[in-house]
């Protein structure tokens, strides 16, 4: 990746494609921690904690690939900012929010995870890969 | 510095669109909601800052891309209420197009390919008027490698492509018994698929491809 600027990177299609192929990974793990959420809640915290990275990773990709930079801030709500400036991105950005919502909790322990917001949480990521997909291919 | 609008030429309201580095500019500024730096389009587009100061001086004395002050900066940004702007938004989009066509294409295939994948410069979107479209797909068990609906629809693949493009395909056809081997081998289309490939139908094609020992 290149240099930083302030709280974003410069990034090329190159990163775009590995952030996504990321994102891919994250969500396919965080899938079958999900799976197992029956036997042992605790990995309903572990899958929403992946999908929470997808998110973030497939923001990076369609942040890449269409603005050239994707945001390096700690505050992750600020790649919210940058993915609704990529055309079309408010509904992806949403749905981002709505998953870094919960980053926090389920990243640190905080409660435990139910089933429902682990299925909220699965379908808002992969709603921000399709959206990241998509860009992908403009 | 800030360009008088012109305004289209009606009488040739192609002319918007009618450089070369002109749609490279408007095919990042339609990606965007925001308006954005020529320096950031100059890196976006792979193009001299000077070329596309050029290319934005003439798009702007069109209308077709607004300029705005933002301090010491100019910021441009696509005018999606100008009249050219569908065309323009729809011709800066066709590579999307192609692969909207081409999965809906190959998910009305009976049978249908465990998978298919495009690959190389279309899917990296760095290829030119005379790059090959490479597909990747994956042949079922259940099909055999003669079956002539299959053979068929592979036949015809490479035409609708050239029909829809002017573009040649370049199809790499693998029977599902032939995907351990690329694994265990890797040759180097693997690490061309795993880097580049854009997954129409199936598994993802890193899924596919990743090594299950």
């Amino acid at each position: 990746m290149a240099r930083s600027r302030g709280h974003s990177q410069r990034c090329s299609p190159d990163d775009a494609r590995n952030r996504y192929r990321h994102a891919v990974k994250f969500l396919e793990v965080a899938e079958i921690a999900a799976g197992e959420h029956e036997q042992d809640p605790e990995y309903a915290t572990v899958a929403v904690s992946l999908a929470v990275l997808a998110g973030i990773a497939a923001a990076d990709a369609a942040c890449c690939k269409a603005l050239g930079e994707r945001s390096r801030s700690q505050d992750h709500h600020d790649a919210e900012v940058l993915l609704k400036r990529v055309s079309g991105g408010g509904d992806a950005a949403k749905q981002l929010h709505q998953l870094l919502s919960l980053k926090d909790e389920a990243h640190y322990g905080f409660f435990d995870v139910s089933a429902a917001e682990l299925r909220k949480a699965l379908r808002r990521s992969r709603a921000v890969l399709a959206f990241a997909k998509d860009a992908l291919r403009r | 510095m800030t360009a008088t609008v012109v305004g289209m030429d009606v009488s040739r309201p192609y002319s918007v669109i009618s450089h070369p580095l002109d749609g490279a500019v408007l095919h990042v500024l339609t990606g965007t909601a925001q308006g954005m730096s020529g320096r950031r389009i100059a890196e976006l587009t792979g193009s001299t800052q000077e070329g596309v100061r050029k290319a934005l001086l003439r798009l702007a004395n069109t209308g077709i891309v607004d300029q705005q002050e933002a301090g010491r900066a100019i910021l441009y940004k696509f005018n999606r209420r100008h009249l050219a702007a569908p065309a323009v938004e729809q011709l800066t989009d066709l590579r999307r197009a192609l692969l909207t066509r081409l999965t809906e294409t190959l998910g009305s295939w009976s049978p249908p390919p465990l998978h298919a994948s495009v690959f190389g410069s279309a899917a990296r979107g760095d290829g030119t008027s005379d790059s090959d479209v490479d597909l990747f797909i994956v042949r079922p068990a259940s099909v055999a490698d003669d079956d002539q609906a299959w053979r068929e629809q592979i036949e015809r693949l490479p035409e609708d492509v050239r029909d829809w493009t002017g573009n040649s395909a370049n199809i790499v056809e693998v029977p599902e018994a032939a995907l351990a081997d690329l694994r265990r081998r890797r040759p180097a289309i693997v690490d061309n698929l795993e880097t580049d490939a854009l997954t129409l139908i199936g598994p993802e094609v890193t899924a596919l491809l990743e090594n299950q020992d």
